[in-house]
């Protein structure tokens, strides 16, 4: 949800709200609406809305600012989910926080967990000076970092997974500060800020939140908001075929084993003569490669049979399962093994008489 | 490591992403051994920003943006079969008769604002306010009061469609609702 503040001739300022695609909006199964709630004189009003569009407001932004909330109704389950909310004030600073990472997926801002990423906190309206009150010289901002529930990482339903609102704020932020200046303030984190036993693997969301600091009881202080989704790192191991194994006319049926692919993935197995060496660009195995485009991770197992027609010559080979993500590619297994195709015969030759 | 980009998806690059992948030369991509859980640990301490501790570190002005829930904080209308949600205080008369219909829990199917409100037009009325009359500063004429003071129904403030709530004077009676 957008929010631009636009200041007309009169003194009257008018809120344009612009909705942005929600996943729950563009359902039929839900009514979804946006309410405004003026802080100051208590008017609360329920807006309809259509499920893609801008409106005009036309209600009047009082100091004490306004509160626009998008709500989104199950028809069938009564169960509300509120998507986003925004506070404008004409005497209000005003945020936006932008996520950027290396995964252009334009649904939701989204990396993996080993990954950088990029929140950037812009902020205008900010005054200078002394005897200023809070709210006019500086604004908190906040991070949560909240893990998927494990019981949902296991459905298998097609549905994308998410976080409400109140299930990702739930219980205290992990880091806040305030910003004084007007203009962009960019953080950077080397990786996700979701903690476990094996931080290769966790998943969740991080949500950033940027609130003012109001003088009077506000219903509300949030100002902006942002979230990225966290993907685990993948793994894997090649079943089928040891280390050392001589190989000889027919190749072993192999299992492959992929968890948490990343949502956007290409998975495969190459092999190339020689002894391991990373960075080798080999010849990929017909059968092997898995891609993947969506909105979740996933596990997968394969089946690799009569792979031995990618090698020609008798000798030691190498493969490896690599994951190619927005990110670069990763090896999560490999194993060196010896093509024989020789055939020996023994025998004894005797004579008799 | 590849340079951060926008959020906003780049035909090109995908096009030639999926071009590259049909091939089994990628001469260009750099191949790496997947990340320890230690390396991991080791890159997650690198972050550097200043960290909330403890519920006592949290600004006591900043509202916790949880538990809200449109629906408790509405007054439910129903019609025995389906039921919608107008803001406390938009409900400027209820009839004793039509008291019923106002519920604490749903009942039946939710239906947008103005579907129900057109299903249930022999006992659902608006009445159209400004912004001033919303906010108590204009009262609710007398003549919209006296017309459906003795009529059988359930009248709900509404701006530009959607239900309003509106701040009644200490001289004007309310109509005692949730």
């Amino acid at each position: 949800m957008r929010v631009s503040p636009v200041v007309m001739k009169s003194p009257l300022i008018a809120g344009t709200i612009a909705l942005l695609g929600s996943s729950l909006i563009a359902r039929a199964d839900y009514s979804s609406f946006i309410r405004q709630y003026q802080q100051s004189s208590g008017i609360d009003w329920h807006m309809p809305v259509e499920l893609q569009g801008e409106d005009l407001s036309p209600l009047t932004i009082e100091e004490g600012g306004a509160l626009f909330q998008l709500w989104a109704i199950n028809l069938d389950t009564w169960q509300d989910y509120l998507i986003d909310q925004k506070l404008v004030g004409a005497y209000l600073p005003k945020g936006e926080i932008t996520i950027i990472t290396q995964d252009p997926y334009q649904i939701v801002p989204r990396t993996r967990a080993d990954q950088p990423f990029e929140v950037h906190f812009e902020v205008s309206g900010l005054l200078s000076g002394t005897n200023l009150p809070d709210a006019a010289t500086k604004v908190l901002i906040e991070q949560y970092a909240t893990p998927y529930p494990q019981e949902s990482l296991t459905v298998t339903s097609e549905e994308a997974l998410t976080l409400t609102r109140d299930q990702a704020l739930t219980g205290d932020p992990i880091r806040s500060d305030y910003i004084d200046e007007n203009g962009v303030t960019p953080q950077t984190f080397a990786t996700t800020s979701l903690t476990g036993t094996d931080l290769t693997k966790v998943s969740g969301e991080e949500w950033f939140l940027m609130h003012v600091l109001p003088d009077l009881d506000a219903l509300q202080t949030e100002i902006a908001s942002a979230k990225i989704q966290i993907w685990p790192v993948a793994s894997g191991r090649i079943d089928g075929l040891s280390n050392g194994e001589t190989v000889r006319m027919q190749a072993p049926t192999l299992t492959v084993y992929l968890d948490d692919l990343y949502p956007s993935s290409s998975s495969y197995l190459q092999i190339y003569p020689g002894l391991p060496a990373l960075g080798t660009v080999g010849t990929k195995i017909s059968g092997s490669i898995l891609i993947l485009d969506q909105d979740k991770s996933v596990d997968r197992v394969l089946t690799v049979r009569s792979w031995q027609t990618t090698m020609q010559q008798e000798g030691t080979y190498t493969m490896e399962l690599l994951t190619e993500t927005p990110f670069g590619i990763d090896r999560l297994d490999y194993v060196t093994f010896t093509l024989d195709r020789t055939l020996k015969v023994r025998s004894m030759m005797t004579t008799s008489e | 490591m590849r340079p951060l980009t926008r959020n906003t998806r780049d035909a090109g690059t995908t096009a030639l992403l999926l071009l590259l992948l049909t091939h089994s030369a990628i001469e260009s991509a750099e191949i790496r051994d997947r990340i320890t859980p230690a390396q991991m640990r080791q890159r997650q301490a690198t972050t550097t920003w200043k960290r909330t501790t403890t519920s006592a570190d949290r600004d006591p002005r900043i509202k916790p943006p949880v538990n809200q829930s449109i629906i408790k904080e509405s007054v439910i209308i129903s019609d025995g079969h389906f039921w919608s949600l107008v803001p406390k205080k938009a409900i400027l008369h209820i009839s004793e008769r039509q008291r019923r219909r106002l519920v604490d829990k749903p009942v039946g199917k939710l239906l947008p604002w103005k579907q129900f409100l057109g299903r249930n037009r022999s006992w659902l009325r608006t009445l159209e306010v400004d912004i001033p009359t919303a906010a108590g500063n204009t009262p609710i004429s007398n003549d919209s009061e006296s017309s459906w003071a003795k009529r059988d129904c359930i009248v709900v403030a509404v701006h530009r469609g959607g239900p309003i709530s509106v701040k009644r004077s200490e001289t004007e009676k309310p109509p005692a609702t949730p």
